[in-house]
Order: C-alpha cells, then structure tokens, then sequence
C-alpha cells in the first residue's frame, strides 16, 4: 500500500478489529463495489453477494495487511474481480439460459421523465452486458470505475496497449449496438 | 501529441481528459488549444458516447444494506471466532443502546416478527414469503462460512 494511500488509515483501524470502521469502510467502499460486479454480473443480488464476500475477506485480512504494494482500492478490486470471474465461469459452466441483462419491469406509475431515463440506463445496460468478456471488464474498470489505464491494465493482468485495444473496441461496438437498438424496436 | 494518437486516446478513453493517462493530458490539451476542427469534432462524438455510458447508473447501497453487510463480515470471520476482534464485534452488535446498525437490525427483527403475526392472522397464505426471506439470510451467512474455510 502506498503512503499516500487514502484508505490507510481507515484500514489501519479495521486492522485492529475496529467494528465502527468496518462499518466506515463498508460505507466508504461499497458502492464502488457494487458499481463493478453489478456492472460485470448483470444482477443486483449476485453483485451484493460479491460485495459481502469482499468485506468478509477485508474483515479477515486486515489485520495481517502487508502495507508497500498496491494501493488498498485496487486490492479490493482485485478480491471483487476473481469473485466476478468465478461466478461468470460457474454460469458458463452451468449454461445458463436467463438472459442476465433482462431488463427489470418499469414501474407502473413513474413520471415520464424517470421512466425515459431508466429505459435509457437499461439500453446502455443491455449493450454493455453484451460485449466480450475481456472488453466489458476494461470498460468497467476503466470508465465505470475510473481506474488509471495502468491501474486497469494491471488488475487484468494485460499490457497497457492491450487495455487500449480493449477499450477502442468495447467502444466502438458500443456505439454501433446504441445505433442499432431504436432501428430493431422500429422495426418490431 | 500527434493527431493520430490523439485520436487512439479518444477512441478508448472518451471526451474527458481526466480519464486520459497523466503523462499525455497535458499535450493533448495543448493540442485542443489550436483548434483543429476534425479533432474536435472527434471529441463531440465521443462525448456523446460517453453521456450514453453515463445513463448506466448503479444504485447507491442504503443504510440497510450496508449495515447488513457490515454486520454480516464481523460475524462470519473465522479467526474472529473467539479473539478479541470478534468479542468487539459481538459486543457492538449488541450493545444495549444500539447505533444506526443495531437499530435497523432491530427493524428487521420487527417487520420478520410482524410478518409472522398477520401470516398467523390470515392462516397459510402467506408464510412462503417469509420463509424466502429467512432463507435468504441463511443463504448469505452460508457464503461466508465458506469463506471463512480458506
């Protein structure tokens, strides 16, 4: 962990068992958690699952934390990352058929503009569920997540020019499924 | 920053430069400076994708879920077991004046307790629902158990 790590002394505090700061922590971090396995996952039950396990590790380990290396943020994206990585390979192992990225039932009654807004967010959802593996995940972590392209290249493990490619092409197919959508729903 | 190279960041970083790579943002500015209208016209349409991204929004947790979640760590770490840690844990967690997490656990507590009595009330018609939702705490707990094996 770095010196200038924003989440070490909160983490210092969870190290030595601490509950409030491991309430502080979960509080700090869990929406940033959320953010990528659901983005990943396409669940919302499954990303909380996720984020539990994550603090649960965090819990464990804090105590024996090794500062010097990572910053805590990216370790924590690493621990959510391979509990993603385990839950996609056990869905393509168990060939799913559900469509993860179904949207959920608007609700009955919601203003117009929140609706158009949350049918806007299920569209893009939708796009992004679809892509490759390896681009959804550089998309995430590097747009959602707002991690440095190093940061990002680092967590999967790949080149900062492979993250790049990644990245042009997660957009690029991005752009065109966003284009095509309002054509398929016209033509429905 | 060469033009080509401007465009490769803007194809896969997007319009904002604060997601561009430190060491580049600065020349890619200076570039933006000069005005030159093809790169900005680049720049128009990947801001546009971006407002399309942005529209993907993640609920926030509530206070629930993250006291949930928080109670939920505390009590399933393993070598918390019988350590100080843990006693901690247990003893804020039950804490004759409870926090916000307490209380809502208390909460929680009530609406199963409730649940319970109009289930009684109305006879069998309802007791499925909490059986789902006691099994899905099961669920939960169980998870961390395995974690607590490694």
């Amino acid at each position: 962990m770095n010196d200038d790590d924003p989440d070490a002394e909160l983490l210092a505090r969870v190290g030595r068992g601490e509950p409030r700061a491991v309430r502080e922590m979960v509080e700090r971090k869990l929406g940033r958690l959320l953010s990528l396995a659901e983005r990943l996952l396409g669940r919302r039950s499954e990303a909380e699952e996720v984020a539990q396990e994550v603090f649960v590790r965090l819990w464990k380990q804090a105590p024996t934390w090794q500062p010097g290396r990572a910053r805590f943020d990216t370790w924590l994206h690493r621990v959510a990352l391979n509990l993603c990585y385990d839950r996609l390979r056990r869905r393509r192992d168990e060939a799913a058929d559900d469509d993860v990225a179904e949207a959920e039932a608007d609700p009955a009654g919601a203003p117009d503009a929140l609706l158009e807004a949350r049918q806007r967010g299920q569209r893009v959802a939708r796009a992004v569920a679809e892509l490759p593996q390896r681009q959804r995940e550089a998309l995430v972590l590097q747009y959602y997540q707002q991690l440095s392209n190093s940061e990002a290249a680092e967590l999967m493990g790949i080149g900062i020019e492979a993250l790049e490619s990644l990245l042009v092409r997660a957009r690029r197919s991005l752009r065109e499924r966003l284009a095509a959508e309002p054509r398929r729903n016209d033509d429905a | 920053m060469t033009p080509e190279r401007f465009l490769a960041l803007l194809e896969s970083c997007g319009a904002d430069l604060g997601r561009w790579p430190d060491a580049e943002r600065d020349a890619a500015r200076a570039l933006l400076e000069r005005g030159p209208a093809d790169l900005l016209a680049a720049r128009a349409e990947a801001a546009a994708l971006d407002r399309e991204l942005d529209a993907h929004a993640i609920a926030a947790p509530d206070a629930l879920l993250i006291d949930r979640i928080a109670g939920a760590a505390m009590s399933s770490a393993p070598h918390a077991k019988g350590g100080a840690q843990a006693r901690r844990a247990r003893s804020w967690w039950r804490a004759p004046f409870p926090s916000r997490a307490g209380w809502a656990l208390t909460g929680l507590a009530g609406a199963f307790a409730g649940a319970l009595v109009v289930s009684a009330a109305l006879g069998d018609s309802y007791p499925p629902a909490a059986a789902d939702w006691q099994k899905r705490g099961t669920a939960f707990s169980d998870r961390a158990a395995d974690w607590s094996e490694e």
